[in-house]
């Protein structure tokens, strides 16, 4: 089919007649501003092909002119099938339908509404639903459809299928293929999750449940059998040990065994005893004799040392006479020069008391001489101070200090500059005088006496003549005044005056009298500071200097006084007086520490001599002492007298004890040959106490033996009687059981699972298949305007993803809206390039469609839609002039009567 | 003289595997012990030897203790002598000893150590009792010193492995084959081995009375063994105690025809409802005819005491009529393909071979359901 033109009246805006005029082959384009009457214009095509004309539909009636009573009139010219048709239709009002094929009528009115759908290969339907139906419903898109991609209703699948089946046959059991899945799917979702592990809440995971919890329980039972199974094998081995401990032949064996050792230990230590006492009496025997060896040996000493001490007695006493001789000589010497020395020391007393009286004089002779120059100094800075407090009482009453003075001559410097300015400004008054002139002249009542000339700065009386009454003339100057200047001239004026009788002074002149005056008084305070440093006076003030000086002239002359009274002297000896008694004092003492010298050597050597002597006597009356001593004992215990009756009988005592001992001796060893050794004794109690130990030992062994038995098999009784052993038995089974039921399950899911993949990777291949011819006409439209892109389409011609070499690619639904409606524009242009491939050729109309693509975008576009005009009619509708003229194609325009 | 020879009772054994069912097994067992007492009175045998594992653990509950001794209590005049066994060997304050501990009948008599015991005036029986789970000695040795009465048959009882047999008893605990000679004995009544087994001409395992497993004694016998005297012959006579049948078969399937010959088989089986079978299922079948087997088997898994098929072995040979019939063409056919080439595909492991014909099966019934479903509707 060819769209040729269309007519309306009564239509919208198009209460005439209006035509749209134009139409090609290829791509044509309706560019027209918004309101112009494109998409109506449209909507009359649509109504003029599909709906009956004695339609009165909401769809009808919404294209009539509003206000108007004319029906709704709509004539399609078209080609199909090689020949070319007019229809026309009028509704709502005279309504009215003619069908013409090449200019003859061919139909009317109902005949004419089928005749057309038959031609067009659609069925009859219930109005609108007939047009949506059908592959103009796919291929006619109005405003704001060309977002969706085309959803196929039926009767299009049906048109669409018909097409495909045509290249690639039919396609069946997509349905049974779902239901299985669908079932399938219920019962994977019950058995396992997506990723193949067991459901929760499923039958595997509750499978696997119970074998986690048999597993559990089993391995506690496995364990307390392992154990009651360790205390049977503890049981036995407890029980042989307890029997082979209580074997009555080796119970009886070892008593034997003890009681033999016990018996021999019995003998050995009898004998042992024996031994002992023969080495007592051996040692006893050793004692005596030694001890009156001993006795015997101490009675030889003691002779000895008797004899021996008379002979060093006779020896001392012969030693002690010469020495008391030296010892009296040697006293009698030093009493002499003792005396001596005493005389000697009371005069040299004498000679010091001297001594010190006549220094203490010629102390008090220097201090007199150092009097007279304290007194002059004294009279000298009584002196100064008198003249300096002078000068201070003559400064403190001249008051003009150098500020002061300062402060004066900058009044008069500031007077002087303002009454220079006045003057400058001031006239002047020059008076020469004339030779009758002198004397008769005054200026403000004094005479001029000379030319004079001067400014007048304030009123000037100038009278010529003479004295008055007889004044001449009298002229009276007024100099213009300055006001402020003379108020300043007043003003330092009066601080002047101030500054005068603040200072006491009757002018500057005084004030600069008294300036000089002050300046001299300043200069002599000076003089007199610098004086006072020639006298050495630092920081002290002269009258303080003068105050202690004379405090010190009284002092001396104190002292003085007092020397003298106490001396008994009325007045000082002179100073050669006094030196010439020193100098034979002195030569006095040297005299007699002359003397005393060899004194003092003599009585210190006497005195060594003597403690020597001392010395020597002291030793020997001490080794007197001591043999006196020593003597007398050994004579208390060795009397001369009984000295050869006490010797023999020691002698004789010593004799006896020696045989004692020899007898004992033969004794003791004649035992020691039959008496066990100490080692064998030690060996048989080490043995005895061995066997009594082994012997505790078994009957402690068996005593806990027997209660480890008894614990043991209190244990056994208690863990074996509760049937553990069916109930591993029982649970091994139980788990084996439910292993294979988990393994059922985990097959049956991967059954399922398998099933599962294997119908979708069929049904995928199925409809790849199918859709093939349709992929065929838009792989190349797609390309136009996605380079290398793929589309992926699924259930009922859906896009599901698109696929290109750009970065953003991916699911239909995440791709831009503007992109979403070019793809769905290209599945229908290839829809509809498939149908006409099929010789079902539809017109594509796209009314107001791509507003969101870009200018890149939209070129590619033009490229397809041009593409798609190759194959059939396109038609445009757009409102976008500017971007629309670069697609080409053939214009169309509305004509509209009476334009 | 006469006497019942019998052996690994394992009272107390567990069978969970057979849910609500297993009381009926463990009952099973104790009433073979009545089984056992008649068969004495009836061959007038004084003496039933027990050679070990009368319980199956060394701890049973009191319950278990005490039912078989309350059973050989039954018949008084029959002596029962009972040795422990791998399973319940004698152990301070074990199993035995508590036995001992409870009123233990008169007529029972626990050998619980290597000592002769005169069965009568005829014959003195020589036991081997296990004090251990496993031994490494051969406990039977000191019946070559055991000193009998002359003119006495000496009876030898033991539980182990006959060195060399290769029983595959549950431990080694070894017995020398030629023991019987060694020790004289007229008879060595064995136990472990749970199939009735004749060793050497006088030696003999006397099986379970009751099975427990697949693959082992079919159904539980006992031994009546007869002796002519000190040296003289002795007979033998298996006879039947058990109640239930284990059965193990292996069969193999390729058509359908095969699939209905298997369920005519087991259907001609005697005593279907004390049958424990365990089939093995190897060979090729189409999918339809492997759905026609488990339906089979379903039905007959109704009848019989329990039914436990293995079909791993059988493989999947889908006809163009089982992929036809889950689609002619289209996705699920194109699934079908996949799923049958992965199931025949080498390279990959034997599991995921076995998980793609089970999805194949899978699918095959899906789309019978479908099928049905439609129809069902249809019908609607």
């Amino acid at each position: 089919m060819r769209i040729l033109g269309v007519s309306v009246e009564g239509v919208g805006r198009f209460s005439r007649s209006a035509r749209i005029e134009g139409f090609h082959d290829g791509v044509n384009i309706l560019v027209a501003p918004n309101e112009a009457g494109k998409s109506t214009l449209f909507r009359a095509l649509r109504a003029c092909l599909f709906e009956k004309h004695s339609s009165k539909n909401a769809f009808i009636s919404s294209l009539q002119t509003e206000g108007s009573s004319l029906p709704v009139s709509v004539t399609v010219e078209f080609e199909h099938q090689g020949a070319t048709y007019r229809l026309s239709k009028s509704f709502l009002r005279s309504t009215s339908a003619r069908l013409y094929q090449d200019g003859r009528e061919i139909a009317r009115d109902r005949v004419a509404d089928e005749k057309v759908l038959e031609l067009l290969g659609l069925s009859a339907g219930n109005g609108r639903g007939a047009v949506d139906d059908a592959a103009f419903g796919l291929l006619w898109v109005g405003q704001g459809g060309s977002f969706e991609v085309p959803e196929l209703s039926d009767a299009a699948s049906s048109v669409l299928g018909a097409a495909i089946q045509a290249e690639v046959g039919n396609v069946i059991g997509s349905e049974r293929a779902r239901s299985i899945l669908t079932a399938l799917k219920g019962e994977l979702s019950r058995l396992a999750t997506d990723g193949g592990k067991p459901k929760a809440g499923g039958p595997w995971a509750d499978a696997e449940q119970r074998k986690r919890q048999v597993d559990e329980e089993l391995a506690g039972i496995e364990t307390r059998l392992a154990a009651l199974d360790h205390q049977f094998t503890q049981l036995t081995a407890l029980r042989q040990e307890r029997a082979l401990l209580s074997n009555p032949e080796d119970i009886a064996r070892e008593q034997q065994e003890l009681d033999e050792a016990q018996r021999a230990l019995q003998v050995a230590e009898s004998a042992a005893g024996i031994l002992a006492r023969c080495e007592a009496d051996e040692r006893e025997a050793r004692v005596l004799c030694e001890r009156e060896r001993q006795k015997l040996q101490q009675f030889n000493e003691r002779a000895g040392r008797i004899d021996e001490a008379r002979v060093k007695l006779k020896a001392i006493a012969e030693r002690e006479a010469p020495l008391a001789e030296q010892d009296i000589a040697a006293r009698t010497m030093i009493r002499d020069a003792g005396a001596r020395l005493q005389q000697i020391e009371a005069e040299q007393g004498s000679l010091d008391q001297q001594e010190r009286r006549l220094r203490a004089m010629a102390e008090l002779l220097a201090r007199v001489e150092s009097r007279d120059m304290l007194s002059q100094r004294h009279r000298q800075i009584e002196d100064l101070a008198r003249r300096q407090a002078e000068n201070a009482a003559a400064l403190k009453a001249n008051p003009v200090t150098a500020a002061a003075f300062a402060t004066l001559e900058q009044y008069e410097r500031d007077l002087g500059i303002l009454r220079a300015r006045i003057e400058a400004v001031a006239p002047r008054i020059s008076v020469t005088l004339g030779a009758a002139g002198q004397g008769r002249v005054r200026l403000n009542g004094a005479v001029v006496a000379a030319d004079t000339a001067r400014p007048v700065t304030e009123i000037l009386t100038l009278q010529v003549g003479d004295a008055e009454p007889d004044d001449i003339a009298a002229f009276t100057i007024s100099p213009a005044s300055d006001a402020r200047q003379a108020e300043q001239c007043q003003a330092i004026e009066r601080k002047l005056a101030a500054l005068l009788a603040d200072h006491q002074m009757a002018s500057a002149a005084d004030m600069r009298t008294a300036r000089a005056r002050r300046q001299e008084l300043e200069i002599a305070a000076k003089s007199l500071e610098a004086e006072a440093s020639g006298l050495g006076l630092g920081r002290e003030t002269a009258p303080a200097a003068a105050a202690r000086l004379a405090a010190e002239l009284a002092e001396i002359d104190r002292e003085m006084a007092e020397r003298l009274a106490a001396w008994g002297l009325e007045q000082l000896p002179s100073r050669q007086e006094v030196e010439g008694s020193l100098k034979e004092l002195q030569d006095r003492r040297d005299a007699l520490r002359a003397e005393r010298a060899p004194l003092e050597g003599t009585i210190a050597a006497r005195n060594q001599l003597l403690a020597k002597l001392a010395d020597q006597r002291g030793r020997l009356q001490g080794s007197r002492s001591e043999i006196e001593g020593r003597l007398a004992t050994d004579l208390a215990l060795l009397p001369d007298d009984d000295r050869a009756r006490l010797i023999a009988e020691a002698e004789q005592a010593c004799s006896r004890a020696d045989d004692l001992y020899r007898e004992r001796m033969a004794a003791l060893e004649a035992q020691r040959r039959t008496a066990p050794s100490p080692e064998e004794l030690e060996r048989l109690k080490i043995r005895v106490t061995r066997l009594r130990q082994a012997q505790d030992n078994r009957k402690a062994r068996l005593g806990a033996l027997e209660r480890d038995i008894a614990n043991l098999e209190g244990q056994i009784q208690s863990a074996g009687g509760d049937g553990i052993g069916e109930r591993l038995a029982e649970l091994r089974e139980r788990r084996e059981l439910i292993a294979r039921e988990v393994e059922r399950h985990r097959l049956r899911a991967r059954t399922l699972q398998l099933l599962r993949d294997t119908i979708n990777e069929s049904y995928k291949a199925q409809r790849d298949r199918l859709y093939a011819p349709l992929q065929r006409h838009l792989r190349p439209l797609i390309n136009d305007v996605f380079p290398a892109g793929e589309l992926e389409l699924g259930d009922g011609f859906s896009v599901s993803a698109l696929r290109r070499a750009e970065p953003l690619a991916g699911d239909f639904d995440r791709l831009s809206a503007g992109t979403q409606e070019q793809i769905a524009v290209l599945v229908r242009l290839a829809m509809g390039s498939l149908i006409a491939e099929r010789g079902q050729q539809v017109p594509i109309v796209l009314d107001d469609a791509l507003v969101f693509s870009d200018d890149d975008r939209i070129e590619r576009m033009f490229d397809a839609l041009s593409r798609a005009g190759q194959r059939q009619q396109v038609i445009i509708l757009t409102c976008r002039t500017r971007t629309f003229a670069r697609l080409g194609g053939y214009p169309l325009s509305i004509r509209e009567d009476g334009n | 003289m006469k006497f019942i020879h019998t052996a690994d009772w394992q009272i107390g054994k567990s069978f969970r595997q057979f849910g609500d069912r297993e009381a009926v097994l463990a009952r099973a067992r104790l009433e073979a012990i009545e089984s056992i007492g008649k068969l004495a009175m009836e061959e007038g045998a004084a003496h039933v030897l027990v050679a070990g594992d009368i319980y199956d653990s060394e701890v049973p509950s009191r319950q278990t203790l005490l039912a078989p001794l309350e059973r050989m209590r039954l018949f008084p005049a029959v002596h029962w002598h009972l040795i422990p066994g791998n399973h319940d060997p004698h152990r301070p304050q074990g199993v035995w000893d508590r036995a001992r501990a409870e009123s233990l009948p008169a007529n029972v008599h626990l050998h619980l150590g290597p000592e002769p015991f005169e069965l009568g005036e005829h014959a003195v029986l020589l036991p081997a009792p296990l004090t251990r789970k496993s031994e490494g000695g051969d406990l039977t040795e000191w019946m070559d010193r055991a000193a009998t009465p002359v003119g006495r048959a000496r009876i030898g009882l033991a539980h182990g492995a006959v060195a060399g047999f290769g029983s595959g008893g549950d431990a080694v605990n070894p017995i020398d084959p030629g023991r019987p000679q060694r020790a004289g004995l007229a008879y060595l009544a064995l136990g472990d081995w749970h199939r009735t087994m004749q060793i050497a001409r006088d030696v003999w395992y006397a099986g379970t009375p009751e099975p427990d497993r697949a693959g082992s004694q079919e159904v539980g016998q006992a031994l009546v063994v007869e002796l002519a005297g000190p040296d003289g012959p002795v007979t033998v006579t298996p006879r039947r105690i058990g109640t239930f049948r284990w059965l193990s078969l292996t069969e193999h399937l390729a058509d359908e025809a095969a699939v209905a010959d298997l369920e005519a088989k087991l259907r001609a089986l005697p005593d279907l409802s004390s049958l424990v079978l365990r089939l093995q299922l190897e060979g090729h079948l189409p999918l339809a005819a492997r759905a026609d087997l488990e339906r089979r088997l379903q039905g007959l898994a109704a009848i019989l005491f329990d039914l436990a098929a293995d079909y791993s072995k059988l493989m999947l040979r889908p006809t163009v009529e089982d992929l036809d019939s889950i689609e002619l063409g289209g996705v699920l056919r194109e699934a079908a393909d996949r799923l049958m080439a992965m199931a025949a595909a080498e390279g990959i492991s034997d599991e995921d071979r076995r998980v793609a014909g089970d999805a194949l099966i899978e699918l095959f019934a899906l789309t019978r359901d479908d099928v049905t479903d439609a129809a069902v509707a249809e019908v609607a």
